[in-house]
């Protein structure tokens, strides 16, 4: 209607209409009033005058719209805008008019608009990357085998990561049923808590625990920590749980004090009998030569028992740590078991045993680590010996197959029972049958020699009876 | 029995007969025979009468049979131990006046305070020990026997 080039400001153009109609309006009453009078019919026409006006003021009042529609779409959205504020430029609309104002109005959203499609896309990109991010710690949070969980602080669960979840056998239902920590470790752990007081639980200050499962250790047991964590947004302090499965550390730890505990034993009583013997050769005077000499090879022989024992340890100690390899050269076997034989000779005689060789004809030449298998055999020689009573019998018995060479010893001793038969080549496992109790042995012997075997590829397998004797055999590849 | 009865003839140590009521008889509990051996040596050069038991069985049938102002006793042996010993002695023979020398090659598993207090033993020694103090020991511990003195 108006061109765009029609720039007068809206107030002076408001002041132009509102004149032009009201002069006209006025101008067309005063010249219908005078014509009238002039006819001298006023009276008759008077509601004609008053409608000409009324009409002329309706015209005016039309056109005075038509000039602020524009301006009033503006306030309206302006108004819109100062209600409800908000960045959100979509709520401001193009007009549909060509006038000066409503040109820059529609100049002013479109370049709002595409300053939040800008804004919009770096939100979106930022999204992106943000997310990139979060996804690879939740990768890494899952993926840690400690079990990680994040508690409120009225104690509830709020994140756990898988090894939290499997530890506690809890899934993301069970999850979202919003237990308190406490509640879940001791659904877990049981009502005894493993002797950990069960307010220990409850709070935010740090700790850290060890639980038992159970009453063995094999059953399990956790090391429980909580550290405070300040959340920034709500200013309180929730709390990070970890749980570490140390049953595996636990169970070593426990070994290695037994080794400690047996070994210490079995050190201390050699040298409790060179202490006494030492002492009492230098402290007492006038002690028959018969005796003294008796003394001293006490002394030795116990010295001599204190000095095997370490090699045991040591050798069994190494060979499980793999520090020890074997140095095979070419052996003789014939040889080697006549110097095994020969090695035992002296208590077989001393206990009158009846010992029987079965050797082959023909034995035939081995790469081995030849001190290791004789003193392996030695071992279990030595073994029959000791625990075959008197005038009892021992066999050792060579067989040579295409493939393995075996190596028997039998005895007619005490036997081992069927539960214990298992244990045997367990370091330090001594039986507790009496019989054996009474018997000196460090409990590493077969150990060793089942190492021995085990280094050269091959095994020892046992048969025993309780009370009727024992048949191990030490079997090794020919090649 | 006939074992035992073997045992204890053979263990039965020294040339002092039972109706000697100068001599302070000590019964020593021990299964390493040649520690056994060594203690018998010194305790009867310091003029005690010393019989052996490798056993706390032993032990218990040798307590029953005759008086001893004195037990020594390792801790570990077998059938029945130092500990079981002990309980005997005091809950089932009621001798509650013989001190009691426990000795043991365990130092860190065994609770010697609890031992101590429970049966009132009066030492629990260590392995290795000296000869000279578990002499002297016994010596001190004979003298005042009847002062239940806990060294």
């Amino acid at each position: 209607m108006f061109s765009p080039t029609y720039s007068l400001p809206l107030a002076r153009r408001l002041v132009g209409r509102y004149l032009i109609f009201g002069l006209a309006g006025l101008f067309v009453c005063i010249c219908l009033i005078l014509a009238f009078q002039h006819f001298g019919t006023f009276r008759e026409h008077l509601g004609f005058a008053v409608a000409a006006a009324v009409g002329f003021l309706v015209v005016g009042a039309l056109v005075l719209y038509r000039t602020v529609q524009v301006n009033e779409a503006i306030e309206k959205q302006l108004r819109q805008l100062a209600a409800t504020w908000s960045s959100d430029s979509s709520m401001l609309q193009p007009l549909a008019a060509s006038d000066a104002a409503a040109v820059g109005w529609n100049a002013v959203i479109q370049n709002l608009r595409q300053q939040s499609t800008i804004s919009a896309l770096e939100a979106r990109f930022n999204e992106l990357t943000d997310s990139a991010d979060d996804k690879k710690w939740n990768r890494i949070f899952h993926a840690l085998h400690e079990g990680i969980a994040v508690c409120d602080r009225n104690g509830v669960v709020v994140t756990a990561n898988n090894a939290f979840k499997a530890l506690l056998g809890l899934t993301d239902s069970s999850l979202a049923l919003g237990s308190t920590m406490a509640e879940l470790i001791e659904s877990a752990v049981g009502d005894a808590m493993g002797g950990m007081p069960k307010n220990t639980l409850v709070g935010s200050a740090p700790f850290v625990a060890e639980v038992r499962k159970g009453t063995h250790l094999a059953d399990g047991v956790w090391r429980i920590s909580r550290t405070p964590v300040l959340d920034e947004e709500t200013e309180s302090s929730v709390t990070l749980w970890t749980i570490r499965d140390v049953t595996q550390q636990k169970m070593a730890d426990e070994m290695r004090n037994q080794f400690v505990f047996t070994a210490t034993h079995e050190l201390r009583t050699p040298l409790a009998n060179i202490k006494a013997y030492a002492e009492t050769l230098a402290v007492s005077d006038n002690i028959d030569i018969a005796d003294q000499k008796n003394f001293y090879n006490i002394i030795n022989n116990e010295a001599t028992r204190l000095a095997r024992f370490v090699d045991e340890l040591l050798n069994v100690s190494q060979m499980e740590s793999g520090a020890v390899t074997l140095t095979r050269g070419e052996t003789d076997v014939e040889r080697m078991l006549i110097e095994v034989v020969d090695n035992l000779k002296p208590q077989i005689q001393q206990k009158e045993l009846l010992f029987e060789n079965q050797f082959p004809a023909k034995l035939p030449k081995l790469r081995l680590d030849k001190d290791k298998v004789v003193a392996a055999l030695v071992n279990l020689l030595g073994n029959a010996v000791k625990y075959t009573a008197i005038k009892g019998t021992v066999r050792f018995i060579v067989e040579v197959d295409e493939s393995q060479i075996y190596f028997h010893v039998e005895d007619t001793g005490i036997g081992i029972s069927a539960e214990e038969l298992p244990r045997i080549s367990e370091k330090f496992f001594r039986s507790s049958d009496t019989r054996v109790q009474s018997i000196v042995g460090s409990g590493l012997g077969l150990a060793f020699s089942q190492e021995v075997a085990r280094l050269h590829h091959g095994k020892i397998t046992v048969k025993s009876d309780l009370n009727k004797g024992s048949r191990f055999t030490l079997s090794l590849p020919l090649a | 029995m006939d074992a035992l009865a073997v045992q204890l003839f053979a263990s039965q140590g020294g040339n002092h007969t039972m109706n000697d009521t100068n001599v302070i008889r000590i019964l020593v509990a021990e299964d390493n025979r040649v520690l056994a051996d060594v203690l018998r040596f010194n305790l009867q050069r310091a003029g005690f009468e010393v019989t052996i038991a490798n056993n706390g069985f032993v032990a218990i049938e040798l307590l029953k049979q005759s008086d001893f102002q004195l037990l020594i006793t390792d801790y570990q042996m077998p059938i029945v131990d130092g500990e079981e010993l002990c309980k005997a002695v005091r809950e089932q023979l009621h001798i509650e006046r013989m001190p009691i020398i426990m000795c043991s090659a365990k130092g860190y598993e065994i609770d010697i305070e609890r031992l101590k207090t429970h049966y009132r033993i009066s030492r629990v020694i260590l392995k290795p020990f000296s000869m000279r103090e578990i002499v002297s020991l016994s010596q001190v511990l004979t003298a005042s026997e009847f002062s239940n003195l806990s060294v």
